[in-house]
């Protein structure tokens, strides 16, 4: 992933800043759909605790009837009644 | 939205029975497996959707992650389809809704008849229908060019027909043609005779050479004028035969019509009741079949059938349809007196002689006997007519 990154930056400079601080850029529509670029994978998922991993540690997202709408390398999309996001640095 | 084209290239709904779900989904993403609407049940179990070609990828996953999946639901158009095409029945229904539709899409419903002004449409209707057109006739049996000939040789008033079918519907484009004025061909040897028996009046001649005098008594079929044409020498009063001609000419005669009429004093009059009985039945390869059966009788009676043909899908099938009315009948017995019943035999006499009379005959003389019997009149009418009783006859 490293090796990605660093080539993405070395062929253009006017790259988003997510990219290039290599930070998860989360999109919160409403309470209901939460959407996260740049994750590294599932922790922990259940109906009403989902733990995704990052680079800047730990993102805890409580709430209830949690559905993962897609799932890739890059973005998560998570639909359901969203109470609580936590960031927990390690 | 995307999730159209998942219906049709087809998804599974998987249940996942695993210790280490998020370890599955993990594994399942890095691997370029694509997975939707994921939803935990409970601890262990989780389902969610997967595009159908890429069930085979996923089975691999569940076997390092030690996990069991089942298939729970196939969705989308192919499934769908498979499991439709099983269905017999369905298919068979299908099948012959098809062929009922094409089947019907083949016969002639509407038939729009255009451009005529004096000719009526049930005359060209008519037309069609001996050339094997009518409504819910298959229309790729007809040879449109043949009928068009046909009907312009059957009806002259018609200079050209366009038959043209267009879908269910045949088009009929009418142009009419005026016709010419009667010529009269004179060379043509025509003789004029006389239609009925009578005695001549009046004699216009005005081609040919007439036979008869004024006076005389003529018979059915006898030569008035005649197109000969003869030329008299003035030297022995002799007739040279010249040449045949069209002969023209009116020959009025009086003509004698007579009829006898007779009225009984004691009549037996019969007169609707207002009871009636209804029966109804069809009758299949000449056999009854009631409907409705009525078992009263009635001593005196009229009875009316009224029969009608069933069809089916434009064919004549051998069952007809009768509906029979038997009306009840009073007979009484009516007294006229002498001239009550002189009456009734005069008109009745009249209408009789009505018939026999040409409407263009002027009425010279009417004449009335009367006859009184025992039980009954009798009545002579004598009608003296006038009227043109020429005919021409070709030769």
């Amino acid at each position: 992933m490293k090796n990605k990154m660093k080539r993405k930056i070395s062929e253009s400079l006017e790259l988003p800043k997510e990219v290039i601080m290599n930070v998860p850029y989360i999109r919160i529509l409403g309470n209901d759909e939460l959407q996260i670029e740049n994750h590294k994978g599932i922790v922990e998922y259940s109906s009403d605790i989902v733990r995704l991993k990052s680079s800047i540690g730990i993102i805890k997202i409580e709430g209830k009837d949690f559905l993962i709408k897609e799932i890739n390398p890059e973005t998560v999309v998570l639909t359901g009644k969203i109470k609580n996001l936590e960031f927990i640095s390690i | 939205m995307g999730r159209d084209q998942e219906f049709l290239d087809g998804y599974l709904i998987v249940e996942l029975n695993s210790f280490c779900i998020e370890k599955f989904i993990n594994l399942a993403y890095n691997n370029g497996i694509k997975l939707w609407d994921i939803k935990r049940k409970d601890l262990i179990t989780a389902q969610f959707k997967i595009s159908s070609d890429d069930f085979k990828k996923i089975k691999k996953v569940a076997k390092n992650t030690k996990s069991k999946i089942k298939i729970v639901q196939k969705k989308g158009l192919g499934f769908y389809v498979y499991k439709v095409l099983r269905r017999k029945l369905f298919i068979l229904g299908i099948i012959v809704f098809i062929f009922i539709l094409y089947y019907l899409s083949n016969l002639i419903w509407i038939i729009d008849i255009r451009g005529n002004k004096n000719i009526s449409n049930d005359e060209i209707v008519k037309a069609l229908y001996k050339n094997g057109i009518k409504i819910g006739v298959m229309k790729n049996k007809l040879d449109l060019k043949q009928i068009e000939s046909n009907i312009v040789n059957e009806i002259k008033q018609i200079s050209l027909i366009s038959l043209s079918i267009d879908g269910v519907k045949l088009n009929v484009e009418v142009v009419e043609r005026t016709l010419p004025p009667e010529i009269v061909d004179t060379e043509s040897p025509v003789d004029i005779i006389a239609k009925k028996d009578g005695v001549v009046t009046k004699i216009f001649c005005y081609r040919g050479t007439p036979l008869i005098k004024s006076g005389e008594y003529v018979k059915k079929g006898q030569i008035l004028i005649t197109g000969d044409i003869f030329r008299t020498n003035r030297d022995d009063n002799s007739k040279e035969y010249v040449k045949t001609i069209h002969s023209l000419g009116n020959v009025y005669a009086k003509i004698w019509y007579e009829i006898f009429e007779e009225q009984e004093l004691v009549y037996n009059k019969s007169e609707r009741t207002g009871n009636y009985i209804k029966n109804e039945y069809m009758i299949i390869n000449g056999k009854k079949v009631y409907i409705n059966k009525n078992d009263a009788k009635f001593e005196n009676y009229d009875k009316i059938e009224n029969r009608t043909k069933i069809n089916l899908l434009g064919y004549n099938i051998p069952i007809e349809k009768v509906e029979e009315k038997i009306y009840e009948l009073k007979v009484t017995k009516v007294n006229y007196s002498i001239d009550e019943a002189i009456e009734i035999a005069t008109n009745k006499a009249e209408q009789e002689i009505k018939k026999q009379i040409p409407k263009d005959a002027t009425i010279l003389d009417k004449k009335y006997d009367k006859i009184i019997e025992k039980n009954k009149v009798k009545v002579r009418l004598l009608i003296i007519t006038e009227e043109n009783i020429s005919y021409e006859q070709h030769r």
